[in-house]
């Protein structure tokens, strides 16, 4: 049985990857908002259940995938695209790929830090203003497929410069 | 990988995939562990960037409550370390995700609040309205009590009771969510209902009491009511619209107004009804009348006109219902024949207002005395020579701001048939 001292620096240290998950699967941000809170309080109920010698991190993106998997067979309109086969092989993908937090979140700072004033600006309007590609698109005077394909590239740029600074590191 | 595959991750995370592309990624992920691994990747990146870029006041602020509990509360080295001690971990250094934080003060509270034996709910709010029983997370964290303005969602488990600050009780509905207002201009009370039921006992006060949702608002004073927004299904491939919902509103007792688009309906005790797009609206249900006899009983009016052939008419009279002589508050007793008498139904039928009111003049003005309260309008001359005028008393209340030669319309009193209400007479002017 899990100690409960241990579930706050836990949830902090894998959050991030939680939240990551369930932003794969859900696109909606509000529900998936939703989903994240819900999940916590799960977590917090069932956290004498842990067995501490697997991955918390795995632990909790389990629970989520349950959760999602639940609210989509009950509410036909939950906004989930995809099946529970592919929710799944997600939620394996994750167990692969699986980073808690810390080196890689600065590491992403330093990164969005250094990117070009335009790069900088495109991901301001995504991110920090929260604005739908179209609206970038009306804002800055550019086609909506230029935004896409822009963004995209700013993404797989950052990425490789988080593997980057965490290789020299 | 691809250029391609790259773009179909990073269309789907931006919400542009057509179904087809859709199925294709699906395809993708179920077929090839690689592409699975850079999809995780590219949505582990975009939540991250969120987290990182979207600090705002509230976080900021959340920020500096952590920093509060962790100075109060929380033992160092269990903040500090993971528990197998492989990283460093403080989390007020890393502000970008104090955002993220919120559900974990939570989560933390309600451990703490736990350690001690007979507390099986943690206060970890203030605020004016209660949670009685149930489950309600708000702003993130389970809590007894909600400020104005919480957004609050009700657990999956069962149904949730809050003591609003003005007295009145909701009842939620499982997994219902709802932002819980204070007042609001000459409404006590508001309520925006975002999703599922909720049940109202409101308590009788001063101001209205309004649930206001995507769909309509409804609007009470002393009654009990309930309010549920029924998904309605998209056609295919389109995404769901909570304006496309359908707004079900029961009333136990009392009056309810559903404002529905440009249309508001009166809803009377024991009646419910469905409010949706498609749905036409009732013509007006208002009846002006002069009654021979008119008398409240039994929960019921009944009235005689006064024709040749006088008809007995009787109505239900809804709990609630305002009766108003020269549009003040006035007894049932205080109802006499030969008033004009205007009901209002409510969507059921029952007759939710009656309004009393004594007969309308219209003529031209000949002179104004606001000094002694007299207004005269010209009279047609009659055969002994005299003008033929007509004055009329008004209330010492009311100061007559016309001209001679205007043409007006005068509002008698239901009793005593003094002037209460002066207006132009549009109508004579068409």
């Amino acid at each position: 049985m899990a100690d409960r001292d241990q579930f706050l620096p836990l949830f902090i240290q894998y959050e991030a990857d939680l939240r990551g998950f369930i932003r794969s699967v859900v696109l909606d941000p509000h529900v998936r908002e939703d989903v994240f809170q819900e999940c916590a309080m799960l977590l917090w109920r069932q956290f004498d259940q842990y067995d501490g010698r697997q991955s918390f991190g795995a632990w909790t993106r389990g629970i989520a995938a349950n959760k999602i998997k639940q609210r989509r067979r009950d509410d036909r309109r939950f906004p989930v695209a995809f099946s529970p086969e592919t929710i799944q092989s997600v939620l394996d993908a994750f167990d692969r790929i699986e980073a808690a937090a810390g080196p890689r979140t600065e590491a992403l700072s330093e990164c969005v830090e250094e990117l070009p004033p335009n790069s900088r600006h495109l991901v301001n309007l995504r991110y920090e203003r929260n604005l739908a590609c179209a609206e970038i698109a009306s804002e800055t005077g550019r086609t909506l497929e230029a935004i896409y394909r822009a963004l995209s590239r700013i993404r797989e740029g950052l990425e490789e410069c988080i593997r980057r600074k965490l290789s020299a590191a | 990988m691809n250029d391609p595959d790259h773009n179909l991750i990073h269309k789907y995370l931006d919400g542009a995939l057509s179904a087809a592309e859709l199925a294709e990624l699906e395809a993708s992920v179920n077929s090839d562990p690689e592409f699975a691994d850079r999809f995780a990747q590219a949505a582990r990146l975009d939540s991250d960037l969120a987290a990182l870029l979207r600090e705002d006041a509230s976080a900021r602020s959340i920020t500096s409550r952590m920093r509060q509990i962790e100075r109060d509360n929380c033992p160092e080295p269990a903040l500090q370390s993971s528990p197998d001690g492989s990283r460093n971990m403080r989390i007020v250094a890393w502000s970008s995700v104090a955002a993220a934080l919120v559900i974990a003060i939570g989560t933390w509270a309600i451990w703490r609040s736990a350690q001690s034996p007979n507390n099986d709910r943690p206060a970890i709010a203030e605020g004016p309205h209660e949670v009685i029983s149930g489950e309600v997370v708000a702003d993130g964290a389970t809590a007894v009590r909600l400020r104005d303005g919480s957004s609050i969602r009700v657990d999956d488990t069962g149904p949730a009771v809050i003591r609003l600050a003005d007295g009145s009780e909701a009842e939620l509905g499982p997994q219902a969510r709802a932002v819980l207002y204070g007042r609001r201009d000459n409404v006590r009370q508001v309520v925006q209902l975002l999703e599922g039921s909720a049940t109202f006992r409101v308590t009788k006060g001063m101001g209205q009491f309004r649930v206001e949702t995507e769909v309509g608002s409804v609007t009470a004073l002393g009654t009990e009511f309930a309010v549920e927004l029924i998904p309605d299904d998209p056609p295919p491939g389109a995404r769901p619209n909570r304006r496309d919902d359908v707004l079900h509103v029961s009333v136990a007792s009392g009056i309810v107004e559903v404002e529905y688009g440009r249309h508001k309906f009166l809803l009377a005790g024991g009646e419910e009804d469905d409010f949706r797009d498609d749905r036409e609206p009732r013509p007006p249900r208002q009846a002006t009348e002069q009654f021979a006899s008119i008398d409240l009983s039994g929960g019921q009016l009944h009235t005689t006109t006064g024709n040749e052939q006088p008809q007995a008419i009787t109505h239900r009279i809804a709990e609630e219902s305002s009766i108003r002589i020269d549009g003040e508050p006035a007894a049932a007793a205080e109802l006499q024949p030969k008033m004009r008498v205007r009901l209002m139904f409510s969507e059921g039928g029952q007759v939710v207002a009656i309004d009393a009111y004594g007969s309308t003049i219209t003529g031209v003005v000949r002179s104004v005395d606001n000094a002694r309260n007299r207004i005269v309008l010209v009279g047609r001359p009659r055969e002994d020579g005299s003008s033929g005028d007509r004055a009329y008393d008004m209330l010492p209340s009311l100061t007559a701001d016309v001209q001679p030669g205007e043409k007006v319309r005068l509002q008698l009193s239901a009793r005593g048939s003094r002037v209460i209400r002066i207006e132009p007479d549009v109508r004579r002017e068409e």
